[in-house]
């Protein structure tokens, strides 16, 4: 039916215009491209994991207990109702050096599941699964690179260090065969462990049979009817929350079961031990008595010997001093002595003079006396002469009457009377009758008597004869003996004098023999006492030197003793350790068997996955972003069809009026309009369609990919949307083509046939304002008479260029609003460097920690505070916030700032009120000093006011007062975490390990690590906004670039005229750009404006409800978005210059068309 | 004597494809300052070539122009726009004012670029719209902008005055006033102006007539007494 000519003429019309059906062509491409690119973003990320889970068979529930699962809990399991597939397995927690760091990286040791039919299989990147016991497969690790390669050796070490890695595993060294990955760890966060800083860095997988465990450590299960089902559609959700509830339910069962069993176990465990125990301490206490009795008795020997010592000290001093004593009274007496001898000296001295003296006095006299005495004597003589003889004749006499009175007496011969006749003559002869008579006769005895009677008388008249003559001689006797008187009297005298002399030198000579004699005593005595002195020296040395032995010995007895006594505590103290260490040990497994809560078990579903979760919000970010965006994109490249459309027909009057005369119907010259439009948009929208399905998901699906562990991201042909979008742009293009032709077909044919008269010149309104026009240079007047003029243009150029500023600016904010979170948050508000979990310890012992954790030598202060989560209700709604008490509300400053954003006024914590943080405030509608009712899990609701609204972008925090606290939950805050700040943060690791060997604190963990943690989200952001930001670049390039095309067509006689009028090529050039410029400026102005609001819609429809983008756009954000918008303009100017060059003045000559 | 314009043996070439079109073929002619001269020939006659070249539009690919002891055969696109700018007036046959500027501003978007311009007010005075300086191209008739198109060109005080097919666009009587105020302009000011038609019945007024055939001169005549253009009639 339809005329051939006109179909030819259409395929001719695209083809002579193939710069302009190129161009709707290319915008309707970005526009749907765009749009359904980035909108089916995210399904394909939801699409790429759900397939990568379903292949890999990732279990719906995962399992841990903090017993382990044993056959019947794994019994208990397989009978429950919903659950699929079961597979028990085991993981451990261990080191592994990294030569690289040099430090020990934590590493999750997974077992290899059953190939082929076990769950969370691994996906092999690079060489193969284990074949081997001691062979192994590691992730892509982000850690460690070198010593994770292929065919490298893996040395793993225990996670604790009483307990040895053969423990758990029977095998210590693996050679990694094969890199992997798995659907656990989708994201780049590997979980926490007890071991090391807390952190896992990464995993690895080896044969299951090297587990050396009497329990499975986790079990993975599928659930069934879940296969069926999109793992993030509700209806997974339902059915995996429904089974984890009936598996908690079971798990209670099982974990009282287990929980009993162990305990029973252990309690007997304990009781051996306490019995053995009690043996030890009995033997101890039987040796150690044995030796305290050894040891008594020496120290006894001991305290003997001392004593002895002492005595003999004490003898030996008391000796000595006596010695001392004697020598020096001996000493003493010697010098009495010299001193006594000394005097005597002097005496026998005086003496000896006197002597002298007397003896020169007798000399003297002597000779007188003696001539006296000489005198005397010779009348003595002479005297004693007469006497002599007188006597001897009376002696003579008296002899014979003695003898014969001795005859008489018969005791005398007859011959002893010789003589006897002098004195009686015949005497004789009668004395020799009588002695010869015997007397025993008795004739003769008389005889005799009458003789003897005769010869006495006889005698006795010769005796007094003899008496007379004594008598005359008597007389003499007296003269010579009164004589001889004088002359002993003279003789006395002077014998006397002489005697006297005599005896005084003898006396002298005496006395000086006797004080010889004493200085010989004396000396003697000297001698005596230095003998003495030395001897008792000698002793003495003696003496102390025996006691210094003694004392020696009594010392070496000490030091032996007291060696007994270390000896012996030390054997004491090491055995009361021992038996202390073991009392403790007990003691510690009674209170932990005491203490043994239940078995818990963890029944995690993927949403417990970190990375899991994480990915379904990043996927939401991307829809919410793709919400509105491409939507812009759409509407700026329908705006441009339109334009270049009616552009079009405008063009084509002279045609369309000639073929109205010629007679063709109003459809039939439509058509062609149509056809071209609608043929524009069909190829458009297929081009961008099938760039757009695959690049743009492709480009932020692997953006992502920084984040997550996730395979080749799948992207298909989404036909549904195709369809929709394809509509879109058809109908737009179809619409605007439409309503063109429709008023260019209102008029007449002859009107049309008519070169349409230019549109008259008209004067702007700031003509009528002299003062102002005047002074605007003439070129100027120009453009901005044009710039009126082509109003329309000048309009859907700015709309552009303003959906192009927008863009960006939206694209710079919102990575500014993103990024922005975690340096305010952790760099401006959250001042502190770690915190430092507590575990539930009393009051006083957190207080110790606290001192211990202050003590670190790289730990700067501490602050104890308790977090808790908690519901708060306030307009209506209900959301779960972090509670937060600090100890000290005083203290808070170093560690948390509360402030006011926007005036950046400190907020002050009183026990009036409780301070909530922004978002909060923005989510539940309050305004300070409105009520909130804060209930704690399964606790009382208590009413508080708000007292404050602080700034904070993450997560929702109720920050109050101890005392409020109180007040409220009637109890006083159970504190359980240390926030602190460091003197050096680089030592974060070093100062996790050492604080986790406190037994009060769980965990450390570092405000960097979340930091570093949004770096990469932030740097997996920049790439979208960068896309973002290129897109909307493009779009701007397109629209400008066009609309100034049909500029430059419309006006191509007037820039033909000013070449030839001598216009340089650079003037034309800035004829258009003048406009372009003005264009330009009014369009980022517009554009900064919407951006703004378009800035704040996005982040409004992104923004969940645990984080606050940071609401402000920094100026940068605005300098950035319309520096890059002049670029961007700048190159069509450039662009449009060249064409301005080409433009041939000739056609200045052609006739108005 | 070298003329005041003089073109030697010009060749210009255009390829269309593999065809190569020989626009000019050894185009020698002279015209002397302050001549009106007329370059008259039918459609396709080489005549346009001829104004492009001698215009500084266009450049030969062979022989010389000499415009005023300058050969501008040999310049540079940036020298042509110079020669443009400055040396040369053009008054197209659709007068090509630009519609958004007024009578005046057309002229002063021509002066406000060249050395020495005459005042716009002036020279629209001169062409005899002293009334009408603020009017826009689209309230004026055909001849007034054909007026305003003269004056823009005069108001550069060029060496040399070239009109293509200044009538064209206009009725007889317009026509006739148009040229005659080329002619008076020449006569007057001592403008060196060359008119390029296909109409042979105004020949009789210009000093010097070339006629061209087949990208040709056919003939150069010189008229010692031109007619004055009131008294021709076509």
């Amino acid at each position: 039916m339809k005329p051939k000519a006109l179909i030819k003429e259409m395929v001719r019309e695209i083809w002579k215009t193939r710069n302009r059906f190129f161009s709707i062509l290319a915008i309707v491409a970005i526009g749907t491209g765009f749009f359904a690119g980035v909108k089916s973003s995210c399904p394909d990320m939801l699409l790429t994991a759900q397939t990568y889970f379903a292949q890999t068979y990732l279990a719906d529930i995962h399992l841990v207990s903090t017993f382990g699962f044993n056959e019947d809990d794994l019994a208990a399991l397989a009978g429950r109702e919903g659950v699929g597939e079961i597979m028990p397995t085991y993981s451990v927690d261990v080191f592994v050096h990294s030569p690289e760091k040099n430090e020990n990286a934590v590493i999750k040791v997974h077992a290899l599941p059953p190939e082929g039919k076990g769950l969370n299989q691994p996906v092999v990147l690079e060489g193969r699964l284990p074949q081997s016991p001691g062979e192994c497969v590691v992730e892509q690790t982000l850690h460690a690179p070198e010593s994770f390669a292929l065919g490298e050796t893996v040395t793993l070490a225990s996670g604790s260090e009483d307990k040895d890695i053969t423990e758990t595993l029977k095998r210590s060294q693996y050679q990694v065969v094969g890199i992997v990955q798995s659907p656990f760890y989708i994201s780049l966060e590997r979980g926490s462990s007890t071991i090391g800083d807390g952190a896992i860095d990464a995993f690895m997988m080896i044969p299951e049979e090297n587990f050396d465990l009497e329990v499975y450590t986790d079990v993975f299960l599928t659930l069934k009817g879940t296969k069926a089902l999109s793992p993030f559609a509700d209806e997974y959700e339902a059915v995996t929350e429904f089974w984890k509830e009936d598996l908690e339910a079971l798990a209670k069962e099982r974990s009282q079961a287990r929980y009993d069993e162990i305990v029973d176990e252990a309690q007997e465990k304990i009781d051996e031990a306490r019995q053995e125990l009690a043996d030890g301490i009995d033997t101890q206490q039987r040796e150690l008595a044995d030796a305290e009795q050894k040891i008594a008795e020496a120290q006894q020997e001991l305290e003997d010997g001392k004593k002895e010592y002492a005595d003999g000290k004490k003898e030996f001093k008391e000796e000595i001093a006596k010695a001392q004593q004697e020598l020096a009274d001996a000493r003493q007496e010697l010098e009495d002595g010299q001193r006594e001898w000394d005097e005597g000296w002097a005496e026998y001295t005086d003496g000896k003079a006197e002597y002298l003296d007397g003896l020169a006095e007798f000399e003297k006299q002597r000779p007188q006396a003696e001539a006296l005495l000489a005198q005397y004597r010779q009348q003595a003589q002479q005297l004693r002469q007469t006497i002599a003889q007188g006597e001897e004749q009376l002696a003579q006499a008296e002899g014979l009457c003695l003898a014969i009175e001795g005859i008489l007496a018969g005791q005398l011969p007859p011959e002893a009377a010789a003589g006897a006749d002098a004195l009686m003559p015949g005497l004789e002869a009668m004395l020799t009758l009588y002695s010869s008579l015997d007397e025993t006769d008795p004739a003769q005895a008389a005889q005799k008597a009458l003789m003897a009677q005769q010869i006495s008388s006889g005698v006795a008249s010769m005796r007094d004869e003899l008496a007379a003559q004594d008598a005359q001689l008597d007389l003499a006797r007296d003269g010579l003996r009164q004589l001889e008187a004088g002359i002993s009297e003279g003789e006395f005298q002077l014998f006397k004098a002489e005697l006297d002399l005599a005896d005084a030198e003898k006396q002298l000579e005496e006395a000086k023999e006797q004080l010889n004699d004493a200085r010989q005593e004396l000396a003697d005595g000297w001698q005596e006492l230095e003998d003495g002195e030395r001897e008792f020296e000698e002793e003495k040395a003696k003496g102390e030197e025996e006691l210094q032995e003694a004392a020696w010995e009594i010392a070496d007895g000490e030091e032996k003793l007291a060696q007994a006594r270390i000896d012996y505590q030390e054997g004491k103290e090491e055995s009361d350790r021992e038996i202390e260490d073991a009392k403790v040990k007990i003691e510690d497994a009674q209170r932990e068997l005491d203490d043994l809560s239940l078995p818990k078990w963890y029944v995690w579903t993927r949403q417990n996955n970190p990375g899991y979760s994480s990915f379904e919000d990043d996927a939401a970010k991307v829809d919410a972003i793709a919400a509105v965006f491409p939507v812009f994109f759409i509407m700026v490249a329908a705006l441009v069809c339109l334009t270049t459309m009616t552009r079009m027909v405008e063009e084509q009057r002279v045609q369309i009026g000639t073929l109205k005369a010629l007679g063709y119907s109003k459809g039939a010259i439509m058509a062609k309009y149509l056809v071209y439009a609608v043929a524009a948009s069909l190829l458009g929208s297929a081009l961008g369609l099938s760039i757009g399905f695959r690049l743009f998901p492709l480009v932020i699906i692997n953006t992502y990919r920084a984040m997550y562990v996730i395979p080749d991201p799948l992207v298909p042909f989404h036909w549904d949307t195709a369809l929709w979008c394809t509509g879109a742009a058809v109908l737009c293009t179809g619409v605007s083509a439409f309503a063109a032709c429709r008023r260019e077909l209102a008029a007449c044919p002859a009107q049309l046939m008519r070169p349409k008269a230019p549109k008259a010149g008209k004067r702007v309104l700031l003509e009528k304002l002299p003062f102002l026009w005047n002074r605007i240079r003439f070129i100027q007047k120009v453009t901005l008479r044009n710039v009126f003029r082509y109003k329309r243009r000048v309009f859907m150029t700015v709309v552009g260029i303003a959906g192009c500023t927008a863009l960006m600016l939206t694209g710079f904010g919102l990575k500014y609003a993103i990024g922005a979170i975690v340096p305010k948050q952790y760099g401006e508000v959250f001042l502190y460097h770690g915190i430092a979990a507590l575990d539930e310890v009393s009051q006083k012992e957190k207080e110790e920690a606290g001192q211990r954790l202050r003590e670190k030598a790289l730990v700067q202060s501490a602050a104890l505070a308790m977090q808790k989560t908690m519901d708060v209700t306030g307009g209506g709604q209900v959301k779960s916030v972090n509670l937060f008490v600090p100890q000290n509300p005083y203290d808070l400053e170093p560690y948390i700032a509360l402030r006011q954003r926007q005036t950046q006024e400190p907020l002050i914590l009183e026990d009036r009120g409780v301070i909530i943080n922004e978002k909060l405030a923005k989510l539940l509608g309050l305004a300070v000093g409105d009520e909130i009712t804060i209930t704690e899990t399964n606790g009382r609701p208590a009413k508080a006011q708000v007292t404050g609204i602080a700034e904070n972008y993450t997560l929702n925090y109720v920050y109050m007062t101890p005392n409020l606290y109180k007040e409220l939950f009637r109890s006083p805050p159970e504190y359980n975490l240390y926030l602190f700040n460091m003197e050096d943060t680089s030592q974060e690791s070093a100062l996790s390990q050492e604080l986790l060997k406190d037994d009060s604190i769980l965990a450390v963990s570092y405000a960097s690590d979340g930091n570093a943690k949004f770096k990469d989200m932030i740097s997996s952001l920049n790439s979208i906004v960068w896309v973002l930001i290129a897109s909307a670049g493009l779009l701007a390039f397109i629209v400008l670039y066009n609309l100034s095309n049909i500029n430059v067509n419309e006006r191509i006689r007037e820039l033909a005229t000013i070449k030839v009028l001598g216009f340089y090529d650079r003037e034309v050039s800035a004829y258009i750009y003048r406009e372009n410029n003005i264009s330009t400026v009014l369009g980022i102005a517009a554009g900064l404006a919407l951006g703004v609001v378009l800035e704040k819609f996005v982040i409004a429809t992104a923004e969940v409800d645990i984080v606050m983008f940071a609401p402000d756009i920094p100026l940068w954000c605005f300098g950035m978005a319309a520096a890059l918008t002049a670029v961007f303009t700048q190159i069509v100017n450039v662009l449009i210059h060249f064409k301005l060059k080409k433009v041939d003045m000739v056609e200045c000559m052609k006739s108005v068309e | 004597m070298a003329g005041y314009v003089e073109l030697k043996d010009v060749y210009k070439r255009y390829k269309m494809g593999e065809v190569t079109i020989t626009a000019s073929n050894g185009v020698s002619f002279e015209i002397e300052k302050g001549e009106f001269a007329v370059i008259v020939g039918s459609s396709g006659a080489g005549k346009t070539t001829i104004l492009n070249i001698l215009g500084g539009m266009d450049s030969c690919d062979q022989g010389q122009v000499i415009v005023d002891g300058q050969d501008i055969g040999g310049y540079s696109p940036k020298q042509l726009t110079e020669y443009r700018r400055h040396d040369i007036g053009f008054v197209f046959q659709f007068y090509n004012l630009v519609p958004n500027l007024t009578a005046k501003e057309n002229v002063e978007l021509a002066a406000q670029i060249c050395r020495d311009p005459m005042d716009a007010g002036e020279v629209l005075e001169q062409v005899g719209l002293g009334e009408r300086l603020s009017n826009f191209p689209a309230q004026l008739s055909g001849g007034e902008q054909q007026r305003v198109s003269i004056a823009r060109a005069l108001a550069k005080r060029p060496k040399l005055l070239l009109c293509d097919e200044p009538t064209g666009a206009l009725d007889y009587q317009t026509g006739k006033t148009i040229l005659k105020l080329l002619q008076d302009t020449c006569r007057q000011q001592g403008m060196t102006v060359v008119v390029i038609t296909h109409n042979s019945a105004i020949t009789p007024m210009a000093d010097r007539v070339i006629r061209m055939k087949n990208s040709q001169v056919v003939e150069i005549t010189r008229n010692p007494s031109p007619t004055p253009v009131e008294q021709i009639e076509w």
